[in-house]
């Protein structure tokens, strides 16, 4: 069994994860080891959630404007 | 945001590599997943969050968890805050002068406030010499002396 990543990502309600959602409903497949932060614009990321994500264990961080 | 999150990373010694922001607009389902799975394809290759960077989940604890005070530090955050409304009044937004004015001025903050605090909880410990200190911060043994310097001046 190989390694599966641990991936957190913020999206933007209005970009990415309106992206998501409509991958989601084309049945495009993508992979099912992310985790998904939805905020309500990009701009409200900050540092410290970054570093947070990685306090808590995640293999790496995507920010989807 | 991204650039001070990549010096955050440089400092802890956690690979840049493992943070990635890009953009897709709600049109744009396919290229979603292609940027995602790219994106995990590069992670998997990466390995384990500590493995390539060599680092043992304690000491990355510690080091994320001073990373962590320094995004909640007040000081620290005011001076995030200016040099986003010094960017925006300059009006400059290319990676270079971004890159240019976070190096200049949020660098020699992060490193100092990072190194502060791995310091500080390290000697609360117990004494160690210099040359322990630098090797469980990864900092210089330079930069470990001027802490220690300004640690004793706030002492007196």
């Amino acid at each position: 069994m190989g390694f599966e990543p641990r991936i957190l990502s913020f999206l933007c309600n209005w970009c990415c994860y309106a992206a998501a959602d409509s991958a989601g409903v084309a049945r495009f497949s993508y992979p099912p080891n992310n985790r998904v932060i939805r905020i309500m614009c990009t701009g409200r990321m900050d540092p410290r959630f970054v570093v947070e994500a990685f306090y808590v264990g995640s293999d790496g961080v995507f920010v989807g404007g | 945001m991204a650039e001070t999150v990549r010096r955050i990373l440089d400092t802890v010694g956690i690979r840049r590599e493992r943070f990635y922001i890009d953009w897709a607009s709600a049109a744009e389902g396919p290229r979603f997943v292609k940027l995602l799975t790219d994106f995990m394809e590069r992670v998997r290759a990466l390995g384990p969050l500590g493995e390539p960077e060599g680092l043992s989940p304690e000491v990355l604890r510690f080091r994320l968890g001073a990373a962590r005070k320094l995004c909640e530090n007040m000081q620290f955050r005011a001076q995030y805050g200016n040099l986003a409304k010094e960017i925006k009044k300059l009006g400059d937004y290319s990676p270079e002068n971004i890159e240019a004015l976070v190096e200049k001025k949020l660098v020699p903050q992060i490193r100092k406030r990072i190194f502060e605090a791995e310091v500080k909880e390290l000697l609360a410990k117990g004494p160690q010499s210099l040359e322990a200190l630098a090797e469980a911060t990864g900092a210089a043994e330079e930069e470990i002396s001027g802490i220690l310097k300004s640690l004793e001046k706030g002492k007196k």
